[in-house]
């Protein structure tokens, strides 16, 4: 026995070399031509690569001895008269095996050769390093640890759709997570006492994929433990054997709820951005239409003052430019006001009492009333008050009261009726008359827009609804209108952000 | 004598534009209708009989109960069915490249013309007919 060291730590030594996984393993080339090139560069007819484990010497590559094991008491190297052993070392220090050449006659190494030698042990190390994902670790355990730090949650299903696996991403709490392995979602859900409902999706879409055989995605909001809503984009897929037999469904999850909420977000500000759009056309319309129109009139009557040939000519025309100039000044200041109301987003509330801002429009608007002798009736006993622009409150009854005067039906008497609701934690105020009505198949697209007008009255200048409606949706709420016509209408306002439980 | 259909609600710039053509043509006849709906009614009444049929039409768009546009979409089912013809125009204090750009595409209105209507463009649009 020439050169062979000694073998110390035995205990880790060992364990060093049963990570690497490669006793009892086939021929391989790698090692094969490590064992020619050790033969080839020392002239030696005989080498080998061998690994001592507890009991035994084991032999992975060999040249010129047939050989698969021995046992430490007796190693090989006893029948040659020249052997040169190159431990195998890793970690450091830990010998777990041997690079040996030999042969029958007495043989010179040099110092060259020696080296070369010591450089294949060291080749031999990477080489069964590169064979391992991770270096003292099992396979196992290096992919489980991939699998529970993914920030998707896997769950794997057998044939039958009970669990075989499910990440902490899928299922955080490690009782539950254990407990759900074996069980079907039905057992699963009774476990843990929620919705049959879940487990009956969720079968319907195990059961799609085993019989299409193909992988299914879908998205799916529901409330977290906080309540807030989460959305993930799931996807099933099938898995078979190499006979083809359906064996197994692997489920990924993925949060997207941040990009959900993106493009919710991105959406709302296109619907702002459509609406203003359109806003501005309807200002465009309404600065051409309402302001234009005027002004021409006017550029036409001072030239035909101009040239009138007798005093009562000029003085019928300098008449009529006072109503235009009149319903100029009008419009242009409504004009104003809408913008106005844009811009002022931080205005004032405060607790306004309904009935008392109804008595404020209707004394505004007494002589109308009195003339129509309008019968109105009030119930604001759901919801006597609401927390609102006084400004705005008392326009929105001016509006939509004098709307309703305006185009009561000449065939009957007007009857107004206002109330008030609770509906889902907010205030609707409904006004609903028995006039003219609008034809909505026609017009719904119009109805609140600038400069529209339904009905032929000398005063409709379709400014009132389009503040209405501006006025309302700067704080947030919406108005609607039902409407038949010849039969009526009823228009409703929504004011959100009440605290209805006083 | 030559039969002349002014629609349009603006009562002021009616009477002013009345006294411009009339200023300037003393053989034609001007009807008044307020709005597109009126103007309908009228012309189903008398399509057959091109006795009295307009010669010529000045449409206004912004309009209560019936607007220009929708004049428009009921006139052109059955202008081919009128006993006369008459030229159609638009006068309308848009200055609305979107609706200059619409009403191209209508093949029964001869010009999208920006109020005021002038004597210059009025004579221009008589000698025409």
């Amino acid at each position: 026995m020439i050169n062979i060291p000694s073998l110390s730590n035995e205990a880790e030594r060992i364990e060093a070399l049963y990570v690497l996984e490669v006793l009892d393993t086939g021929e391989e080339e790698e090692f094969d031509n490590i064992v020619k090139i050790a033969s080839i560069l020392t002239q030696s007819p005989v080498s080998a690569i061998t690994f001592v484990d507890e009991n035994r010497i084991w032999y992975k590559a060999k040249q010129g001895i047939e050989l698969r094991e021995t046992t430490r008491e007796h190693p090989a190297s006893e029948e040659y008269i020249f052997c040169v052993a190159i431990p195998i070392r890793v970690n450091n220090d830990l010998v777990i095996g041997h690079l040996s050449v030999a042969g029958h006659s007495f043989m010179v190494i040099s110092d060259e050769q020696h080296e070369a030698l010591i450089l294949l042990a060291a080749q031999i190390v990477t080489l069964l390093q590169l064979r391992m994902p991770v270096i003292n670790n099992s396979i196992k355990e290096f992919y489980e640890s991939i699998l529970n730090n993914i920030p998707t949650d896997i769950v794997v299903f057998d044939a039958d759709h009970r669990y075989l696996f499910a990440n902490p991403g899928a299922i955080k709490n490690e009782e539950y997570r254990k407990a759900i392995i074996g069980m079907d979602d039905f057992e699963y859900v009774a476990y843990r006492n929620r919705d049959i409902k879940i487990a009956e999706g969720r079968r319907a879409q195990f059961l799609e994929v085993k019989n299409s055989g193909k992988a299914i995605v879908w998205e799916e909001s529901m409330p977290d433990p906080e309540g807030n809503i989460i959305t993930f984009l799931r996807r099933m897929f099938p898995m078979h054997d190499e006979q083809g037999n359906f064996i197994m469904v692997i489920g990924f999850g993925v949060d997207i709820t941040e990009r959900k909420m993106l493009e919710e977000k991105q959406n709302m500000i296109m619907g702002q951005l459509a609406i203003q759009n359109t806003q501005l056309i309807d200002f465009c319309n309404v600065v051409s239409h309402n302001l234009r129109g005027p002004l021409i009139n006017m550029a036409m009557l001072t030239e035909f003052i101009q040239e009138a040939e007798d005093a009562e000519e000029q003085k019928l025309l300098v008449s009529k430019l006072e109503p235009v100039i009149e319903n100029l000044k009008n419009t242009f200041n409504e004009l104003i006001e809408s913008i106005q109301i844009r811009q002022d987003i931080n205005i004032k509330s405060d607790k306004l009492n309904f009935n008392t801002c109804l008595q404020e429009a209707l004394d505004g608007l007494f002589d109308e009333v009195t003339k129509t002798s309008a019968n109105i009736s009030v119930d604001f006993e759901e919801a006597p008050a609401v927390t609102y622009p006084h400004k705005y409150l008392a326009s929105i009854f001016y509006n939509l009261i004098s709307n309703a005067i305006k185009y009561h039906s000449p065939d009957r008497q007007l009857s107004l009726n206002l109330a008030s609701k609770v509906k889902d934690g907010n205030i609707v105020l409904t006004v609903k008359d028995n006039g003219l009505g609008i034809d909505l198949l026609k017009h719904k697209d119009n109805i609140f827009k600038i400069g529209k007008v339904f009905h032929r009255h000398p005063n409709a200048k379709g400014l009132g609804l389009f503040m209405t409606k501006t006025q309302v949706e700067a704080m947030g709420g919406r108005i609607w209108v039902d409407s038949l016509p010849n039969q009526g209408s009823t228009f409703s306002i929504e004011f959100v952000n009440q605290n209805v439980n006083w | 004598m030559k039969r002349i259909y002014l629609i349009d609600d603006d009562d002021i710039y009616v009477f002013l534009t009345k006294k411009t053509i009339l200023k300037v043509r003393q053989d034609v006849e001007v009807e008044v209708f307020s709005d597109g709906l009126q103007a309908i009614t009228h012309l189903l009444k008398i399509k057959d009989r091109a006795d009295l049929l307009p010669d010529l039409i000045f449409l206004d768009l912004n309009m209560p109960v019936m607007d220009g546009w929708e004049f428009l979409t009921e006139y052109k089912e059955f202008y081919t069915a009128l006993a006369s013809k008459n030229q159609l125009y638009i006068v309308s204090s848009s200055i609305s490249p979107y609706e200059m750009e619409r009403s191209k595409s209508i093949s029964v209105v001869s010009e999208f013309i920006i109020k005021p209507l002038v004597k210059e463009k009025f004579l221009e649009i008589l000698e025409n007919l």
